[in-house]
C-alpha cells in the first residue's frame, strides 16, 4: 500500500479521500487555493501545499502545480476525485509521466469514455443500447441543423468532453438552435477546455440510473448495482438514491450485465459509472460513463457495506478485487441529498459567503459528507457544494424520515442553502410514490419558497428578541465567527518537515 | 417592549417584544403573541408555540439578522427605527449581477432599444453561465461593463430608460 499520496481536490471529497487514506495508514497531503486556505480539507491532511490563486486554471486546475506539489512532498500517488482535473486524460498521464500512480482508470479508458462522443459509437458497436444522436468534429450550424431535424425537437445539446451539465442546452425548436449552440460551445471551452458538442434525442419524463462498476488490474469487473438520481435542478443531481423504486429484479440483473459489458468493453480498472437512461417503458439506453468516483458513491456504500474509496486505493496497489459478483447483495435502501450554498426559491442560484453558523446532524443511520466549517467562507470560485447528507434505513420509507429529519437538524447560516427545499421534496406524495422521474423539481416545486408563515413570524420573533443581546455581545456575530484558530494562523505548515 | 424593524421582501415589519420571566410577549403587526421562551446559548433558543418547541438559532451579520426555526432559514434586514423607510428593492431601469462572476457577453449597446426579457448580458458564475435579462422595454442609456469584466452582486451594469414616444 502506498506510504503518501496526494489529494488533488477540495471539499466534500478531499476530506472524504483523506479519511479514506487514514483507513489505510495511507499520509494524506492536501492542496489549496489562496480561497481555501482555512478549509476543513487542509485542516484534516498531514501537510498541505499551497497552488496559488482561488482561480481554479491558478490552483486545482494547474496540473504543473500539482505535480510538484505531489513530488516535493514526497507523495507515491495522486487522487483526483471528482470534478476539476479527474475526468482529464492529460492530468492522469502527466501524474504517471511524473513516475507517481494515478488513482483512476487508465488514460486510455478516461479517453474513451470521457469523450461522450467516442463512448457513444464504442458502446453501440458492443450491442448496448444508445439513444439516438449526432456528433460530428466540425461545429457546422447547417450539418447540426440538418441532423437535428432528423432527430426532432425537443432535443438536447450535450458537451463532448462534459459532465455534470455543464455545457448543456435544451433545444425546443430549430430557432433557438444558433444561440443554444454556441451557449453550449462556450459554456464547454469554459469548462473543460473542448468546445465540442453533440446533439441527443430528449427523452420524455425519463429516469436517470447509474450502475457503480468497479474493475480490477487482473481482468475482474463487477459491479455494485444501481443508484437512481432522477431528481436534478439544472441537469444537476440533488438526491440520489438506492436500491431505484423503478428496477425489477430482472432489468437490474440486465442493465448490470451491460454496466460490465460497457466496463469490459473499455479496458476499465478502477471505479466508474454507467449511466442509463429508463424510459417510461422500462427501456434502458447507455447515456455515458463517469470516470472517477461519483459524488453519491456513499448511498451505495451504505447499502452494499463496501468503502469505494478505501478500494480504489487497494485496487491501485495491484490487490484484486475484495468482492466477487454473487456475494454482493442490496441491504435496506439508503437516499443523499447534496446540500449546496444555492438559493432554492431564487432558481437555485449559486451563493458564497460567510458560513456564520453550522450544525450537522447525528443519528441512527446518518451519515454526513462535509467540506464545510463554521466560521469560514463558502468561496465564490468553486462548485458550491457544501456537504451530503445521507441516510440509511431498512427500507425506503424510513430511509427518507430519517433524512427528513437529519435535514430539519441541518443548520447552516450566513449562505443559503438546498437543506430545507430537499426535506419537503423527501415528505412529497410524489417522492413517496417513488414518482422520481428527471422532471421532478420542474413539475412539482417549481414555485417553491421556503417556510411557512407561520415559521416566518417564529422567526421575526426570536430574531427580534435575539438581535437586541448582539449589542451586549451574547450573540455570535460574523466578526466573532471569524476570529481565526491556531491552525487558521499558521497558514501554509507542514508536519514532518519532508520536502 | 423592545422594538425591532426588520425589512423582509418589500415591506418592514415592526416586531415588539418582551421576555420576563421565560414568558415571552410578543406583537407583529396585529398579531400578539405569548409564550414560553428558554435561551438555549449564544444563538439557539426553544420557543413554544402551541404546545410544540421549536429549535431555532440566530446569527447577525453586517445588518442581516438570519434566523433559523426547526431547519428552516429567514433573512431579515434589520433598519434602524430613525432610518427614513425610503424606497426598497432592486432599481427596475438596471441589470446587475444577482451574485459576484464575470461578464461573458454583452449582447446590447447603448443607444439600443430593448424588449423586456431580451438577453442584455451573460455572467459566469459557479462555472455556470447566466443570462441576464432586460427588466423592462425601453432604450440602454448606461453600459457598465465589458467583455470579460468580474463584477460584484448588485451593481447596476445596464441602465435602461423608459422608451418616450
Amino acid at each position: 500500500m502506498f506510504k503518501r499520496v496526494l489529494v488533488a481536490n477540495r471539499g466534500e471529497i478531499a476530506v472524504r479521500i483523506i479519511r479514506a487514506c487514514r483507513t489505510l495508514g495511507i499520509s494524506p497531503v492536501a492542496v489549496y487555493s489562496e480561497a481555501d486556505a482555512q478549509a476543513l480539507h487542509v485542516r484534516l491532511a498531514d501537510t498541505a501545499v499551497l497552488l496559488g490563486a482561488p482561480e481554479p486554471g491558478e490552483s486545482y486546475l494547474a496540473i504543473d502545480k500539482l505535480i510538484d506539489a505531489a513530488k516535493k512532498t514526497g507523495c507515491e500517488a495522486v487522487h483526483p476525485g471528482y470534478g476539476f482535473l479527474a475526468e482529464r486524460a492529460a492530468f492522469a498521464r502527466a501524474v504517471i509521466e511524473a513516475g507517481l500512480t494515478w488513482i483512476g482508470p487508465p488514460p486510455e479508458a478516461i479517453d474513451l469514455l470521457g469523450d461522450k462522443v467516442a463512448s457513444r459509437v464504442t458502446m453501440a458497436k458492443a450491442g448496448i443500447p444508445v439513444i439516438p444522436g449526432f456528433s460530428s468534429g466540425e461545429p457546422d450550424l447547417e450539418v447540426f441543423r440538418a441532423e437535428a431535424k432528423k432527430i426532432g425537437y425537443p432535443l438536447l445539446i450535450k458537451a463532448a468532453a462534459g459532465g455534470g451539465g455543464k455545457g448543456m442546452r435544451i433545444v425546443q425548436e430549430p430557432s433557438a438552435m444558433e444561440e443554444a449552440i454556441s451557449g453550449a460551445m462556450r459554456e464547454a471551452q469554459g469548462a473543460f477546455g473542448d468546445s465540442r458538442v453533440f446533439l441527443e434525442k430528449w427523452v420524455e419524463q425519463p429516469r436517470h440510473v447509474e450502475f457503480q462498476i468497479f474493475a480490477d488490474t487482473h481482468g475482474e469487473a463487477i459491479h455494485l448495482f444501481e443508484r437512481e438520481c432522477s431528481i436534478q435542478r439544472r441537469h444537476q443531481k440533488v438526491v440520489e438514491e438506492t436500491p431505484s423504486v423503478a428496477l425489477t429484479p430482472q432489468l437490474r440483473k440486465e442493465m448490470g450485465e451491460a454496466a460490465v459489458a460497457t466496463a469490459k468493453a473499455a479496458g476499465y480498472v478502477n471505479a466508474g459509472t454507467v449511466e442509463f437512461l429508463l424510459d417510461k417503458n422500462g427501456k434502458f439506453y447507455f447515456l455515458e460513463v463517469n470516470t472517477r468516483i461519483q459524488v453519491e458513491h456513499p448511498v451505495t456504500e451504505e447499502v452494499v457495506g463496501v468503502d469505494l474509496v478505501a478500494e480504489q486505493f487497494r485496487v491501485t496497489s495491484g490487490e484484486r478485487l475484495s468482492w466477487r459478483q454473487d456475494e454482493l447483495r442490496q441491504r435496506g435502501h439508503a437516499i443523499e441529498a447534496r446540500i449546496y450554498a444555492e438559493d432554492p426559491a431564487a432558481g437555485f442560484l449559486p451563493a458564497a459567503g460567510p458560513l456564520l453558523y453550522l450544525e450537522e446532524p447525528r443519528g441512527p443511520g446518518i451519515r454526513v459528507e462535509s467540506g464545510v466549517i463554521e466560521g469560514v467562507g463558502v468561496p465564490v470560485h468553486y462548485d458550491p457544494i457544501m456537504a451530503k447528507v445521507i441516510a440509511w434505513g431498512p427500507d425506503r420509507l424510513s430511509a427518507a424520515r430519517r433524512l427528513i429529519l437529519a435535514l430539519e437538524h441541518y443548520v447552516a447560516l450566513g449562505v443559503p442553502t438546498t437543506a430545507s427545499f430537499l426535506r419537503d421534496v423527501l415528505a412529497s406524495e410524489p417522492f413517496a410514490r417513488g414518482e422520481t422521474q428527471t422532471d421532478f423539481i420542474d413539475r412539482h416545486f417549481k414555485n417553491w419558497s421556503g417556510g411557512t408563515e407561520k415559521d416566518k413570524q417564529t422567526a421575526l420573533i426570536v430574531a427580534a428578541v435575539m438581535s437586541q443581546q448582539a449589542k451586549t455581545g451574547k450573540i455570535r456575530t460574523a466578526q466573532t465567527a471569524a476570529i481565526p484558530t491556531p491552525w487558521e494562523i499558521l497558514g501554509s505548515w507542514r508536519i514532518g518537515g519532508r520536502q | 417592549m423592545n422594538t425591532k424593524n426588520f425589512r423582509v421582501g418589500g415591506e418592514i415589519l415592526t416586531v415588539k417584544t418582551e421576555l420576563r420571566g421565560g414568558i415571552l410577549n410578543a406583537e407583529i403587526g396585529s398579531s400578539i403573541l405569548q409564550t414560553a421562551f428558554q435561551q438555549l446559548g449564544q444563538s439557539e433558543a426553544l420557543i413554544t408555540i402551541e404546545g410544540k418547541a421549536h429549535r431555532t438559532v440566530v446569527v447577525t451579520d453586517q445588518g442581516k439578522v438570519w434566523a433559523a426555526v426547526d431547519g428552516r432559514v429567514f433573512v431579515f434586514e434589520e433598519v434602524n427605527a430613525d432610518e427614513e423607510f425610503g424606497a426598497v428593492g432592486a432599481n427596475e431601469n438596471s441589470v446587475a449581477a444577482p451574485m459576484p462572476g464575470k461578464v461573458i457577453k454583452v449582447m446590447v449597446a447603448v443607444g439600443d432599444l430593448v424588449e423586456e426579457g431580451q438577453p442584455v448580458l451573460i455572467v459566469e458564475a459557479m462555472k455556470m453561465e447566466h443570462t441576464l435579462r432586460a427588466p423592462r422595454k425601453g432604450t440602454v442609456i448606461a453600459l457598465q461593463c465589458v467583455d470579460g469584466q468580474q463584477v460584484e452582486a448588485g451593481v447596476p451594469l445596464v441602465e435602461i430608460a423608459m422608451k418616450e414616444n
